[in-house]
């Protein structure tokens, strides 16, 4: 289950840990708006060398981040797949009834690949140096405006702190479980796909007792201490906007402008 | 079955920067037949030691033998199905691992996977469920609706039902009431005599570890700090201090009345042993006054 990168935090302290989660948010989102943008290679470039540099400074092993693209490799390859071969084009080098292998699906392919492999670094990259509870923080803070039109901000934001929190806890408990299975004789990696999805019903199962049970304790927990809503409460945590976040952005501001304005010229 | 651990060392996460040490430089004998106790602190490492006995988790170096099978860090998995037949082990709180629709099908699950027909399974899930006290009523009954210590009941059949010729318990008692815990162990010590079984058992209840122990593992930061009879490992009270082990009750009641003046020539650890060395001397007071 360690695989599963996705969502577990990287302890550290680089730059990119200690950047406010506002940015990081707003960055994440920022650089999948541009991604749609790049129509042409040397944007690709350019967006990869921002990639490549961010993950650099995260001070985290880049087979750490392959590890964790395996899960998301049958997803990829799929879609490169039909782009492949489900492309038409002038340039065909290879034909077979309606699928057809063209030059422009061989572009088209590779520029999914990239935006694939662009799109998973980055947000890996941002649970990977963020903690859960800053994520959730810097999420009410960027939706806090939707107060105007009655959005349950703070209850929205609890939940997903409380969601993001129990990630790693639910996780550790699949193992568990996983483990009380295999001891009994579940074999989860052989056999045929019926027989795999079959060998998910004893986890499953558990798995959804047990999530039923914390968040009932829960509940019990925050009730008998006293928790209404969250109007008005005071934070424990305060994020602040620092030097080096304005500089980030900045760069960034520079870089992506860049990029538009060379997209426009070709 | 024996089962022995050469030089065995396990990293958590080993080929990431998050490398949490498990176990380190394990070295330890279980004699086929014999009942062991694994004590020591939470963390010390017995969860981890106890995966290994399955397999579960495979050494990062070192070699553990159980019976003939010899377990390396390049063992395949799939080596490893018949072991796991052959070592039935209990998880703390086991209770977690029910998932089906009647007690009876959980029970028989193991079995079924190891191979058995259904109607064996049934009947194999019937025998362990009477032998875990689960009356018949109960068979057909979800395994949610019963009361917790049944539904521990029900899980530990459910590892029975594999008839494992090692029972490996990882603090089976933990949570139950006295009544339930007593039953449990006299259950696990009966099992164990009748089948012949090897039993590893991890507890922080000392009095069920010189009650049944035949050799006691001490554990800390993921090393053996000790291995001996009980009377060895509890017979050193600074040094069981120092490592933060409590001792038996009946050792805790010797030290009290070693300071009303009563003479012990050794620390009795059981309830017998105890009286053996305390009537004579109550016996004396008794005649002086
Ligand atoms: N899945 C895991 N991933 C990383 N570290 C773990 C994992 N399970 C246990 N550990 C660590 O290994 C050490 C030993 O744990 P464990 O074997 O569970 O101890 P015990 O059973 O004696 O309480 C602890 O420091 C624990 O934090
Ligand atoms: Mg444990």
């Amino acid at each position: 289950m360690n695989k599963l990168i996705f969502g577990r935090y990287y302890p550290g302290n680089s730059f990119v840990h200690r950047l406010d989660p506002r940015l990081k948010l707003i960055l994440n989102i920022l650089f999948i708006v541009l991604i749609f943008f790049a129509q042409h290679w040397p944007s690709y470039v350019i967006l990869g060398a921002v990639v490549v540099v961010s993950v650099w400074a995260s001070g985290i092993y880049l087979s750490f981040f392959l590890r964790g693209l395996r899960p998301m490799l049958w997803l990829i390859l799929f879609t490169v797949g039909l782009q492949l071969f489900f492309t038409s084009g002038q340039h065909v080098y290879w034909q077979w009834g309606w699928l057809s292998l063209s030059r422009e699906g061989l572009i088209n392919a590779g520029y999914i690949a990239a935006r694939f492999l662009l799109i998973i670094f980055m947000s890996t990259l941002l649970t990977l140096t963020t903690q859960p509870l800053e994520i959730a923080d810097g999420l009410e803070y960027l939706i806090s405006p939707l107060r105007v039109i009655k959005f349950p901000v703070n209850e929205v934001a609890l939940m997903l702190s409380i969601a993001l929190r129990f990630v790693p806890k639910l996780m550790d408990e699949t193992t568990k479980i996983m483990n009380a299975q295999r001891a009994r004789g579940v074999d989860f990696n052989n056999g045929s796909l019926l027989k795999r999805a079959k060998a998910l019903l004893p986890l499953l199962i558990p798995l959804m007792m047990s999530s039923i049970d914390i968040a009932s304790d829960l509940t019990t927990a925050m009730i008998s201490r006293g928790y209404r809503d969250g109007e008005g409460r005071t934070r424990y945590r305060i994020l602040k906007w620092q030097m080096r976040d304005s500089w980030v952005l900045g760069a960034f501001v520079v870089i992506s402008t860049g990029m538009l304005v060379l997209e426009r010229m070709m | 079955m024996d089962i022995t651990f050469k030089q065995v060392d396990y990293t958590y996460q080993a080929d990431s920067p998050m490398a949490t040490l498990g176990l380190r430089d394990i070295n330890l004998h279980f004699k086929s037949g014999t009942y062991n106790a694994i004590i020591g602190q939470t963390g010390s490492g017995k969860s981890t030691l106890l995966q290994h006995l399955n397999a579960l988790l495979i050494p990062t170096k070192g070699e553990v033998v159980i019976g003939q099978q010899v377990v390396t860090p390049q063992t395949k998995n799939k080596e490893l199905y018949d072991l796991r037949r052959k070592v039935g082990l209990v998880f703390q709180f086991p209770e977690s691992q029910l998932f089906e629709e009647t007690v009876l099908k959980d029970v028989a699950f193991a079995p079924k996977n190891f191979g058995k027909s259904v109607a064996e399974a049934d009947e194999i899930a019937r025998r362990a469920l009477r032998l875990v006290g689960i009356a018949p009523e109960l068979e057909d009954k979800m395994p949610f609706d019963l009361s917790g210590g049944q539904m521990r009941r029900v899980a530990i059949a459910g590892v029975l039902a594999m008839e494992p010729e090692v029972l490996v318990l990882d603090e089976p008692t933990a949570g139950l009431d006295p009544v339930g815990r007593e039953e449990m162990m006299t259950l696990f010590a009966k099992i164990q005599s009748e089948r012949n079984l090897t039993v590893i058992l991890v507890t922080h209840q000392m009095d069920d570890v010189v009650r049944y122990a035949e050799q006691v593992v001490v554990m800390e930061q993921g090393r053996v700090l000790k291995t001996g009879q009980p009377q060895e490992i509890f017979a050193d009270i600074p040094w069981l201090h120092q490592h933060n082990l409590e001792l038996p009750s009946t050792g805790r009641l010797v030290q009290q009345l070693q300071q009303q003046g009563f003479q012990f020539s050794q620390v009795p650890l059981t309830v017998p042993e105890l009286l053996a060395q305390l009537t004579p001397q109550l016996k004396q007071v008794v005649t002086y006054e």
